[in-house]
């Protein structure tokens, strides 16, 4: 039943596709997708295109998602390996969200960091206490690994 | 009344863990791998144990308790005399809904009009899930399951067809079936506890200190969240048909104290169309009861 649901949820992506992201399965595995997801405009994020994997596990929907970045991302709560702190892929999973939901969630992160919960705690600080430095790091990371 | 130990095997080992702690605190406290590993190895043993269990003489239920919670036998002893069975559901944070569920379908077993309305009522509850703004997709599979179930329940003899009843212990205690048939409850009793947002706001923001919309997405829609007083009584609203009445056994009170839920509308449903079940709540955990 996982691959009916996640076969759905593609066939709902491809007929209404969000704004600001796309996905979709990696060659023939309905469970290993890639999705991009556009930097948004109000961030320092803007012109970036992200690449994200996400591997579905065999019982989804009842387990969340594992969810990647795979493009280098200064974010903080985004690591080095690309792993996410949101709490809908941990805790606050349920069936009742969709990868689509989860897209735009991380494109609101992007938006709206939340150093309280700080992946990495030393961005989180610089976050909070020298915004312009901050953006002025994420603006240059997004030029250098996430343009063209 | 939140639902404290679910995760714990059995009330005799939550009473022996508060002893502990109280006799060890200060000096030896579990270190945190430890209190992660124990917690690991109790969600093991539950994975060990069936869905939905099958029915055993209330006796079963008395011998969680000898030894450890000398209160709770002596209730027990007074809920024996009223009640014969138990029929436990694994300790996995859905014992509430899969309690539900399995209370319901057997109820339905053999009486084609109650199955008649209850399909009637899942339907409609599915277009109001939509008006909700749940995506269609996300429990058409599930309601589909949930209408093939009850159709089965219609085709049965009789109530309480014996044959029927095995069949359906074993569609829930099957992972995919199940935990479908949990979700799905779980959103309707989610939307109903939006629907009436303005009702139970000032209980959800007493015990959890916490918006609507916080409590339905941290509490009621991810699985495995245990259930309390908010989400049962959201569930019976919706659910309309179903009245629960649930046994409290809890050691601060001196007989097991009976609270009911049941729809407001209910009155107005002919009484072939209703489904009474009855489970017992002990610190942390519901499991289905039988009347004598």
């Amino acid at each position: 039943m996982a691959s009916k649901r996640i076969q759905k949820e593609l066939a709902d992506l491809q007929k209404d596709p969000p704004t600001s992201c796309s996905a979709g399965p990696v060659g023939d595995d309905l469970f290993h997708w890639q999705a991009t997801i556009m930097g948004p405009a109000d961030s320092p994020y803007a012109g970036a295109v992200f690449f994200v994997l996400i591997h579905f596990p065999p019982d989804y929907p009842f387990k969340p998602p594992k969810v990647n970045f795979q493009t280098k991302v200064y974010h903080p709560n985004v690591n080095s390996h690309g792993s996410i702190c949101l709490d809908i892929l941990k805790d606050q999973w349920s069936p009742a969200l969709t990868i689509s939901k989860v897209l735009l969630s991380i494109c609101s992160l992007l938006t709206d960091p939340n150093p309280d919960d700080p992946l990495v705690p030393e961005i989180a600080q610089l976050y909070k206490t020298d915004r312009g430095r901050y953006e002025e790091t994420a603006r240059e990371w997004a030029r250098k690994y996430a343009m063209g | 009344m939140t639902a404290e130990g679910e995760q714990q095997p059995d009330a005799a080992d939550v009473a022996n863990a508060a002893a502990e702690a109280v006799a060890t605190e200060g000096d030896d406290r579990p270190s945190d791998a430890d209190i992660i590993a124990h917690a690991a190895s109790i969600r093991d043993e539950q994975a060990q144990r069936p869905l939905v269990g099958s029915r055993e003489p209330l006796s079963s239920l008395m011998d969680d308790f000898v030894g450890a919670a000398p209160a709770l036998v002596s209730k027990c002893e007074a809920l024996a005399k009223s009640h014969s069975h138990v029929r436990r559901m694994r300790r996995d944070g859905n014992c509430f809904f899969r309690a539900f569920l399995f209370g319901l379908l057997e109820r339905l077993i053999g009486r084609p009009e109650a199955c008649a309305a209850a399909k009637k009522r899942f339907g409609d509850y599915g277009k109001k899930l939509v008006e909700a703004g749940y995506q269609e997709f996300v429990f058409e599979d599930a309601l589909e399951l949930l209408q093939e179930c009850i159709d089965k329940c219609a085709g049965a003899p009789g109530p309480m067809d014996e044959s029927s009843v095995v069949t359906l212990e074993s569609a829930l205690c099957d992972a995919v079936t199940s935990n479908h048939l949990v979700m799905l409850l779980r959103m309707v009793a989610s939307c109903e506890v939006s629907r009436r947002a303005e009702f139970f706001e000032p209980f959800i923001q007493g015990a959890h200190d916490c918006d609507v919309e916080s409590f339905r997405r941290r509490f009621v829609e991810p699985m495995d969240e245990e259930s309390d007083h908010v989400v049962m009584s959201a569930l019976s609203e919706a659910v309309c048909c179903a009245e629960v009445t649930v046994e409290y056994l809890s050691a601060d009170q001196a007989a097991a104290e009976a609270i009911q839920f049941k729809a407001e509308d209910a009155a107005q449903l002919d009484e072939s169309c209703r489904v009474h079940m009855t489970m017992v709540y002990r610190p942390g955990h519901f499991d289905l009861l039988y009347p004598q």
